[in-house]
């Protein structure tokens, strides 16, 4: 029997890249779907906000550095897209897309050494640092077709309630969210082949989400916080309100360009250690 | 590029096969895990189209050795070529040229046999469609259902499975960690066969083992490994002259057991009554039944050594 082989082909042609899409797909519909439940849950929510004059008392009552955790430019409850910052994309929806990308950044490098399964994959002409970059893209697009597919729930329930929400910054806002979410996914990718821990990927991805989520809602009760502010994704990923003021081009190029430094460094501490068994 | 990826039907004589070409070379090579010294100052080689078994007590070092073949252990001393490649340095042009069955293979269990090989064809930068039928082949001669997912599949399926996986591409180099724990005896025939055919192809294949009978049948060489460092090297057509066997009689009249002096190569005498135990270089097991039928035997035991028994029987005492 004899087949013939083509030539090899194009080195940047991906190699695992298909593979782990396929293999995340049900988690990526998981949490599309979690998260959509929420859009709706709020959405159906907002008529009684809408009308209630208390409710927007009730907030402009809050003390100035209470309600800066909730939004920073100042929209009140009492607009839609006041309301959908504050109820989802304050906490709830960064929270759960940032869950997403930490399972999937685990699961890239830590996850299949943990089961012992790294062996036999790396012993494949694939390089370490070749998988670690498909993993990261892997979750980078895992991540946004979550972002897309919430958006688009977004915008069919908010039409449903007749929320007035400019549809531009739905989508803008949803992609701040995203992007906030990969610079996570990449901290776990890369703490995890720095180390192979699994725990201590998670541990991390944890304290300095954490961190950074406090010092930017915080950022305007302490001068020592308003320093550190530049210094938290959450800064740029929901400090505009994307929600009310749209999309933030730069702030998104800083957030993923900062990233590649912390997905070089550990696909660098990769290379340059033994695999776990 | 024509690739014939059929495998051939029938081994020629490995003997004739073994072209010289040294595959895989141990060069000084250590590895140490904190204060333990997993692998010390190694030396082997493997040429292309030979057969080496690697023998030695569970610990001994064997996997150790394979994973720094393979890439996933870094040397902390001396170096480990493939080909002439460096396996830590060039890693993934080592990996080519590699199939390599870890000991218990770990494997997505919620995938299929059939996604691992398309997963493996990706990897090694083949379409899937020029891979399927060599790999094909090779799940029918070992009668292994590639549509099943892997978590249904039973422990020696999942031991075959890891064998296509790293065979179907014709590796030049073949590392194999315990590969027949979990085969049934009618796939230990073919996956032989396999091996045999692979090594008569020109492929370096190195095998580890804790039974040196498992390994004797097809390798040319042995290497025995202990505490980390080689203690023996030989050739298995040596290793069977010398392979003591242990005996056991029981004489009718204890006194009969003088008439063992007269057999050469009789060792480790022990008596216990009128029960004798031994050891006897295989090549003396003809006198030793001529001399044992000059006297009334009562019972009689005679097996092949252990792998601990054969060493100390070859370089006198522990090494």
């Amino acid at each position: 029997m004899t087949v013939t082989v083509s030539a090899p082909r194009s080195a940047l042609r991906p190699r695992v890249l298909r593979h782990t899409l396929r293999r995340s797909i049900r988690a990526t519909v998981g949490w599309s779907l979690a998260l959509g439940g929420l859009v709706v849950l709020y959405a159906a929510t907002w008529p009684a906000f809408r009308n209630s004059r208390e409710y927007a008392r009730l907030f402009d009552e809050l003390p100035a550095a209470y309600r800066s955790m909730f939004t920073s430019t100042g929209a009140g409850m009492t607009t839609a897209a006041g309301f959908f910052h504050a109820e989802l994309f304050a906490l709830t929806g960064p929270l759960l897309v940032l869950l997403a990308a930490m399972g999937a950044g685990v699961r890239a490098v830590a996850g299949e050494e943990e089961r012992g399964r790294l062996d036999l994959l790396l012993a494949t002409p694939v390089s370490r640092a070749r998988w670690v970059i498909e993993h990261a893209v892997a979750l980078a697009a895992g991540v946004l077709a979550i972002c897309a597919t919430d958006a688009v729930v977004m915008l069919a329930a908010g039409a449903a309630v007749s929320a007035d929400l400019t549809p531009g910054n739905v989508i803008a806002a949803w992609v701040h969210v995203g992007v906030a979410g990969i610079w996570f996914g990449i901290l776990a990718v890369a703490v995890g082949a720095a180390t192979g821990r699994p725990a201590l990927a998670r541990i991390t991805v944890g304290i300095v989400a954490l961190a950074m989520y406090l010092v930017n809602g915080l950022a305007p009760m302490s001068p020592v916080l308003e320093r550190l502010q530049p210094l938290s994704v959450f800064r740029y990923a929901i400090g505009d309100d994307p929600l009310v003021t749209g999309l933030h081009a730069g702030h998104l190029a800083l957030v993923l360009v900062t990233a590649l430094p912390v997905l070089a460094a550990g696909a660098w501490l990769f290379r340059r250690r033994d695999l776990r068994h | 590029m024509d690739i014939d990826r059929a495998l051939p039907a029938a081994p020629p004589a490995a003997e004739s096969s073994r072209d010289g070409h040294t595959a895989i070379v141990c060069h000084a090579l250590g590895k140490r895990f904190g204060r333990h010294r997993a692998v010390v100052d190694l030396y082997l080689s493997v040429n292309a189209g030979e057969v080496v078994g690697y023998l030695g007590p569970n610990g001994a070092g064997k996997t150790t050795t394979l994973r720094l073949l393979t890439g996933a252990l870094r040397p902390t001393a001396g170096s480990a070529t493939v080909s002439g490649l460096d396996c830590w340095r060039s890693a993934p042009a080592v990996h080519r040229d590699l199939g390599y069955v870890p000991s218990e293979p770990a494997l997505d269990l919620r995938v299929t046999g059939a996604v691992l090989l398309d997963l493996d064809a990706s990897m090694r930068d083949v379409r899937a469609t020029a891979a399927r039928p060599a790999q094909y082949a090779l799940a029918d001669r070992l009668v292994l259902d590639l549509t099943r997912r892997v978590g249904e599949l039973s422990r020696g399926n999942r031991q075959k499975l890891a064998v296509v996986l790293a065979l179907w591409h014709r590796p030049r180099v073949l590392l194999l960690d315990e590969p027949t724990t979990g085969l049934d005896p009618l796939v230990q025939d073919t996956f032989r066969e396999l091996l045999r055919d692979t090594a008569a192809a020109g492929a370096a294949v190195l095998l580890s083992s804790h039974a040196l009978a498992e390994v004797e049948r097809f390798a040319h060489r042995v290497v025995v490994l202990r505490e980390g460092r080689v203690v023996a090297n030989a050739d298995v057509a040596t290793l069977r002259h010398h392979a003591p066997h242990r005996v056991r009689v029981r004489f009718a009249d204890p006194a009969a057991a003088t008439v063992l002096d007269t057999v050469s190569g009789v060792a480790d005498r022990r008596a216990d009554g009128d029960e004798v135990t031994f050891s006897v270089r295989r090549h003396a097991i003809g006198d030793l039944v001529a001399a044992l039928g000059r006297v009334r035997v009562t019972d009689l035991e005679i097996r092949e050594a252990e792998l601990e028994e054969l060493f100390r029987s070859l370089y006198g005492g522990a090494p």
